[in-house]
């Protein structure tokens, strides 16, 4: 194992400690309609700030997940961070299945 | 020093050694081993929910939020075999280029950002963004989710043909660290879509600077803008006041986008341990 008391690592933090903590908007998906985001995908390809990501629920041996069996994806609200509420998630989401309070 | 090339450099620069491409990928994992991670391997959402945890430790305060990239760095090292959680680093296309003269074998991949955050699955060889280099490629086939499309083998003319065409296109470079002392792929990365590049900038880790910074020869410079486009990490502006291009040595990550970008060889690289005040800026 590397002893890291000895070396010289960089620790930028590019946040503004003194600004936290921040209010940032509330994202709530309904997993009960949105059951194939892979398969749709319409917010991630709307949202000008990229704060949706989608991922593989479960990661098979072997096995290439079909995009359009439900439950398989899941989308998650990552970088709320960089959300603006400009709502165009929700207008493209063909099952209404998010809402962002702020 | 970069604090790789002081762990693993042995004289040169990391990733130029040979030695840090191989790893125990040719021997059997011992036992008492530390937890390895790779590739499809780790859990799909570890690295979502890292992110996720640190953007709501944001609305928590600064504290919590020093706790959970110490966590979150720690972590790292932990899974990775990295240092202060620096798992990967910005790489100029002529470096690139060397690298892929060094690892075998080499496998066009499917980007796991771009599938992440766009829904992307890049299943066919010009769509694809990523590169895995060493044996820990032959595995793929174990996990069919995360290399959707497959590898496409390329040698290392194709590997190069193929840098330089996504360098035209304005992507930069990185290498990506896959276990200590492990060089397993380059990225090719565009702001804010890549993970490491969103982190790096946003946060503060994953991605260290590279060993060169870049500089305008203003004599030369027609103040076109061309490298002001290109630039991902807002180091590189427009100067209007006197029509040519200004770099801000601070930010800059010594990719080198600028320089293969200028139609005029304006710009070059120059390596970052001769301007003293840049030495420990990565």
């Amino acid at each position: 194992m590397v002893d890291k008391s000895q070396l010289k690592i960089p620790r930028p933090i590019p946040v503004d400690l003194t600004k936290l903590p921040l209010k940032l908007p509330k994202i709530e998906i309904d997993y009960s309609k949105c059951t194939v985001p892979f398969w749709c995908k319409k917010c991630l390809e709307a949202c000008p700030q990229v704060v949706l990501q989608v991922y593989c629920k479960q990661l098979v041996k072997l096995r290439e997940s079909d995009p359009r069996e439900p439950g398989i994806y899941e989308i998650i609200p990552v970088r709320r961070d960089k959300c603006n509420v400009c709502n165009k998630c929700i207008d493209v989401c063909p099952e209404d299945a998010i809402t962002i309070t702020y | 020093m970069c604090v790789y090339c002081d762990l693993w450099g042995d004289g040169m620069i990391w990733y130029l050694n040979p030695k840090n491409y191989p790893r125990h990928m040719y021997t059997l994992p011992k036992k008492d081993a530390a937890p390895k991670a790779a590739g499809g391997e780790a859990d799909p959402a570890g690295f979502i929910n890292a992110e996720r945890a640190l953007v709501d430790a944001l609305e928590k305060g600064p504290e919590e939020f020093e706790a959970t990239l110490k966590q979150l760095r720690d972590g790292m090292d932990l899974m990775q075999g990295s240092v202060g959680g620096w798992m990967g680093q910005a790489v100029p296309l002529r470096d690139a280029e060397k690298m892929v003269e060094i690892a075998s074998p080499k496998g066009l991949i499917a980007c796991i950002c771009r599938h992440h955050m766009l829904g992307r699955e890049e299943r066919t060889m010009p769509e694809m963004t990523c590169m895995g280099l060493g044996v820990g490629m032959l595995k793929w086939e174990r996990w069919p989710e995360r290399y959707k499309g497959g590898v496409y083998w390329v040698s290392t003319d194709e590997a190069k043909e193929w840098l330089r065409d996504l360098d035209k296109k304005g992507f930069m470079h990185s290498l990506m660290m896959f276990g200590p002392r492990f060089i397993g792929g380059i990225c090719n990365c565009d702001y804010p879509v890549c993970d490491a590049l969103a982190m790096r900038l946003d946060f503060g880790f994953n991605m260290l600077k590279g060993h060169h910074v870049a500089v305008v020869d203003y004599d030369l410079c027609n103040g076109c803008g061309i490298c002001a486009q290109r630039c991902q990490f807002g180091a590189l502006k427009m100067n209007v006041t006197i029509d040519k291009a200004n770099i801000d040595q601070m930010r800059c990550f010594g990719c080198g986008l600028c320089e293969t970008g200028c139609p005029r060889e304006a710009i070059t690289l120059v390596e970052r341990a001769k301007l003293p005040a840049l030495q420990e800026v990565w």
